[in-house]
């Protein structure tokens, strides 16, 4: 029992063709399966052609052409405002912050760290205070600083002074061994 | 002439569609799910398908294969829904097909013999046997496209051909014995 045709491509293709080409040729195996499927096609059709094509069109008119469209209407526009206000709020708060950034870069770059020391007018032994510095600021490792300054000073000052005090102690020998040659002349 | 230039109304591209291809799509409708009542359903269905895409039937060919392939995805979708295999007798197919009240006997008596022979044809068929046939018959498509459409390749769908054929075919050599 064979359940298959024995029919190439090319010979289903015509077997199943509703038209076939004027120079067809068919063979029996070819036109039998044809003859099969155009009557399996006839009855499907003869079958469905009795329906009511007037009360489908009216049904699809009704569901296609008068359904309400589809429009963009201008509705009014639904604001959430708190994530504005919240971003506002924050693009505020960063702008404030770049502001006082950018003043106080400023202010530091006009305020060198100077130091002003001059020998006459500190004089051996005085000692500097931060207060003396001019200009005077208020961070911590400044006043150190100056502090530290201040007391290399006062060293300075010191060591300049023994330094004179040698030379005194230098000038008085020489003085007294001038006495004593003299005394021994 | 003028009347040539005239671009096609809406209503009258419905209308149409409906006259050239409602029969075509409800006897490939039909041929499938064997329920007039189900396949008007369908139908309907894939009319405003096919209304609601209809920007682009161009890319699939002609309107009529462009048709059935929509047929032929809600049914698979209809089948897959009710999952069960839609298949009912003779007396039942008698019972929900709509006649005619103006019908006269002769008409039908023919109507009557035509559901008989469609009913012993598609009896005779698989599923997809009749899908691929189906399709060849009301669309003409080449059977790469069938077999696309039905996501096989192409010798499975020429063997559903074949099969489908040789059933038919002993189906007629039975009737005339």
């Amino acid at each position: 029992m064979n359940d298959n045709l024995p029919l190439t491509d090319n010979q289903l293709c015509l077997a199943t063709s509703r038209s076939l080409p004027a120079d067809a040729h068919l063979d029996s195996d070819t036109a039998a399966a044809r003859e099969s499927f155009l009557s399996l096609g006839t009855a499907t059709e003869s079958a469905a052609s009795r329906f009511d094509e007037a009360a489908l069109l009216a049904r699809l008119q009704q569901s296609c052409l008068q359904s309400p469209a589809v429009t963009l209407k201008p509705t009014e526009p639904k604001r959430d405002w708190l994530p504005l206000v919240l971003s506002g709020t924050l693009a505020l708060a960063a702008l404030i912050a770049i502001v006082r950034i950018a003043t106080d870069s400023n202010s530091a770059e006009q305020e060198v760290a100077t130091v002003t020391w001059s020998p006459s007018a500190g004089g051996a032994g005085t000692v500097l205070t931060p207060a003396q510095l001019t200009p005077a600021w208020n961070d911590a490792i400044d006043d150190e600083i100056a502090i530290a300054s201040a007391t290399l000073q006062q060293y300075s000052t010191r060591n300049h002074s023994f330094d004179g005090s040698l030379l005194n102690i230098n000038d008085r020998l020489e003085a007294l061994s001038q006495e004593l040659s003299n005394e021994t002349l | 002439m003028a009347a040539y230039d005239q671009p096609e109304t809406p209503s009258d591209r419905l209308a149409r569609w409906v006259r050239d291809h409602a029969p075509t799509v409800r006897g490939y409708l039909l041929g499938l799910v064997r329920r007039p009542d189900l396949a008007d359903d369908l139908l309907q269905e894939v009319f405003q398908r096919a209304w609601q895409a209809r920007d682009r039937y161009e890319d699939r060919g002609t309107e009529r294969a462009f048709l059935l392939c929509i047929a032929d995805r809600l049914v698979i979708d209809n089948s897959r829904r009710s999952r069960r295999e839609i298949n009912i007798g003779d007396a039942t197919w008698h019972e929900v097909e709509p006649t005619a009240d103006d019908d006269s006997p002769l008409d039908e008596l023919h109507t009557a013999e035509t559901n008989q022979e469609l009913t012993t044809a598609l009896d005779r068929l698989t599923f997809n046997q009749r899908r691929v046939l189906l399709l060849r018959y009301f669309s003409d498509m080449t059977f790469e496209d069938i077999a696309t459409e039905l996501q096989c390749p192409l010798g499975t769908a020429l063997s559903h051909c074949r099969r489908g054929l040789a059933a038919m075919k002993k189906l007629l050599t039975t009737n005339e014995h």
